[in-house]
């Protein structure tokens, strides 16, 4: 009797959808409050970037991620192998369309019991994909990357696996205090420039990992980078001088061709004499650092604090004269 | 009552012959073969797509059978509303194409390019990337105020004290498109990232989303402005001859041209606003109407519309299941197949309409 009872259970949890077989919690996300199952098991993250790689590095269950498309017509991983060492190819996570044009239809044979979104996506699809299953809309860009990793942590119930790692990079953080001694005396501003060299862009806030860092340690920034109304700004070549800082950071590897010498070659070519007209640059504290340092991961988190740690904290620097 | 008059005509008569229609029978049978069309591409349409549904399923999901939730969801939630919907955007854009093309008799006017499309895109993401809170029920009303805006725009500024000049008003609707998009294209490179992103894929001109809401706000601004544009047929036969001989073949010429142009924009606006902007259907499927039979100018409308909505269907379904999961917007898809087949069209016609 037992056995057939066991057997009638099988059956019908295999017929039932995920999310009907398990139990489930209420949880508030950016487009309103969704019952979720308490430890989902077949997650489709909307993002790869933002959401894949952190949910993946949580411990998270994902069968199904966006994704982007490369000249040749493959499908990769934003930033996975470079961060996390995972693309579609080597992982268990199915291609769904690219962040901005998603397959619903293969989000729905996933058969996912959550599926995580951002604002960045489009309301009618997260609309459609309601009824697949509950779909949740995590405000990224105002949460920040620690409450995004929080967030994403209580939602698949991964707390656990989240809390030890981020009370040591608080440690860390204090650490990196300890040797700096007064890090409000130490200025640094963050560039980001592509390889074409027509725009620099200038991040007070919501550069990933390294914003983050750079506020958790508590640097200094200059005036005109404090002062931006956005978190980011494309600045022009006429002002450059008003970026100078004790250190300038930029990155390279944000994409195939962002090698270091073709970063070097885009700031120059966004303004010739580039390196002369800054103190940083010409003391040789203007540091490229690879683009997992920007990322939107644990793994970015650690490692830009190493980076700027190494740059910053562990060799003599030129502090940065505003007189002169 | 009906009878032949002849081989290539049909004509019907109402009892009494109060009224009575004459009707190519090459017309008839285009008419016919597209219909056709389109329910075979519907059919495929549902039939295809990344979630496995096998024939037997899909015909007992439509008779109202459920096999499971999840295939009642692809395909009366996914796959039915975005056929539908597709047809119906490409024959509303082919209609506002046939509309301008009639107005300016000038066979190159298209919502794209007298920036009658421009307009509800740049409704649509300012209001995306500006006022996100808003609900996107706005959309269509603010798409057709901006639709409507530019169309006024350019009728103004291209109207001179000899009258309207055709090829002013496409000269000055394509310098207005470019200001307009060059406006819409600072909206996106400096609006908040999350939110351009957001608008970046409607300006692709994708049908990835269409909802049964979507539906009956095409099907019901279609149900008003179609039987309106009907209506006036006769004039815009009559209009395709010039001002002065409309005029004289006694078409009330003040009204038709104004309230034709609202409907262009009507039929493109609400278009627009659902599914983005849709690049060369209003240009090419009135082209492909008139060398697909001659026609009077009701039929030749609803040839168009056919066509618009055989050649937009086309594209969807070819953009979400030729590569998928990678979903190619349909707008990229019908200027890909829209543009060569306008000219083959254009090499193989003896005569020009226009």
């Amino acid at each position: 009797m037992h056995r057939l009872l066991a057997a009638l259970a099988l059956i019908l949890a295999a017929f039932l959808p995920p999310a009907l077989g398990q139990e489930t919690r209420s949880i508030a996300a950016a487009n309103g409050t969704f019952d979720i199952p308490v430890s989902p098991q077949r997650i489709v993250a909307l993002n790869d970037q933002i959401l894949t790689l952190p949910l993946y590095e949580l411990g998270a269950p994902v069968v199904g991620s966006a994704g982007r498309l490369a000249e040749d017509g493959s499908h990769y991983m934003r930033a996975g192998m470079d961060t996390l060492g995972i693309d579609f190819a080597n992982t268990n996570i199915a291609f769904v369309g690219q962040f901005n044009a998603l397959d619903v239809e293969a989000i729905a044979a996933l058969q996912p019991d959550l599926i995580i979104g951002g604002t960045y996506t489009d309301p009618n699809v997260v609309d459609q994909l309601q009824s697949v299953a509950p779909t949740l809309v995590i405000d990224n860009a105002t949460l920040g990357l620690v409450d995004t990793l929080k967030t994403l942590a209580d939602i698949t119930g991964t707390t656990s696996n989240f809390e030890p790692r981020f009370e040591r990079y608080l440690a860390n953080v204090e650490r990196l205090k300890s040797f700096l001694g007064s890090a409000g005396d130490i200025s640094v501003t963050l560039t980001f420039m592509f390889p074409a060299g027509e725009e620099l862009w200038v991040y007070r806030d919501n550069l990933g990992a390294m914003t983050r860092v750079v506020a958790d340690v508590g640097f200094a920034r200059p005036e005109a980078v404090a002062a931006l109304q956005e978190t980011q700004a494309s600045f022009s070549r006429e002002l450059i001088e008003e970026l100078n800082a004790d250190f300038i950071f930029g990155f390279y590897r944000q994409q195939p061709d962002a090698t270091p010498q073709a970063i070097n070659a885009a700031y120059e070519k966004f303004a010739p004499g580039w390196c002369q007209a800054l103190s940083a640059c010409r003391n040789g504290q203007l540091v490229l650092l690879p683009a997992p340092a920007f990322g939107s991961t644990m793994t970015s988190l650690e490692l830009a604090l190493e980076l700027v740690e190494a740059h910053i904290a562990a060799r003599p620097f030129t502090p940065f004269d505003e007189g002169k | 009552m009906t009878a032949f008059t002849a081989p290539r005509h049909l004509v019907l008569r109402s009892p009494g012959e109060r009224i009575a229609l004459r009707l190519p029978v090459r017309a008839l049978a285009a008419l016919g073969l597209l219909v056709l069309a389109i329910v075979a591409l519907s059919a495929v349409s549902l039939a295809t797509g990344s979630y496995g549904v096998s024939l037997s399923e899909l015909t007992e999901t439509l008779r109202g059978i459920s096999i499971s939730r999840a295939i009642d969801n692809v395909v009366w939630e996914f796959r039915l509303p975005r056929t539908i919907a597709a047809a119906l955007v490409g024959a509303m854009m082919a209609l506002s194409g046939a509309a301008l093309q009639t107005v300016t008799r000038n066979g190159l006017a298209d919502p794209s390019l007298v920036g009658v499309s421009q307009g509800a895109a740049l409704a649509v993401v300012a209001l995306t990337v500006l006022f996100p809170e808003l609900s996107p029920a706005y959309r269509p009303w603010l798409a057709f105020a901006g639709s409507i805006c530019v169309a006024v725009l350019i009728q103004w500024l291209s109207h001179t004290r000899e009258g309207s000049n055709a090829i002013r008003f496409i000269l000055m609707g394509i310098g207005i498109s470019a200001f307009i998009s060059s406006i819409t294209s600072a909206l996106m490179t400096y609006g908040e990232i999350d939110r351009a992103m957001a608008a970046l894929s409607w300006l692709a001109g994708s049908i990835n989303a269409a909802s049964w809401r979507d539906v009956w706000t095409l099907a019901g601004w279609s149900t008003v402005l179609l039987p309106a544009m009907l209506m006036m047929s006769r004039a815009m036969a009559a209009l395709r001859m010039g001002e002065a001989a409309a005029t004289g073949l006694g078409a009330p010429v003040h009204w038709i041209r104004p309230v034709l142009v609202a409907i262009a924009v009507g039929f493109a606006a609400i278009a627009t606003s659902v599914v983005g902007p849709l690049g060369f259907v209003g240009l090419i499927a009135p082209h492909a109407a008139r060398r697909l039979a001659h026609a009077g100018m009701g039929l030749n409308l609803l040839i168009t519309a056919l066509v618009g909505a055989l050649l937009v269907g086309a594209a969807d379904l070819a953009g979400r299941a030729l590569f998928a999961p990678i979903q190619i917007p349909a707008g990229l898809l019908t200027a890909v197949i829209g543009v060569p087949v306008f000219i083959v069209l254009l090499a193989r016609a003896k005569t020009q309409s226009y």
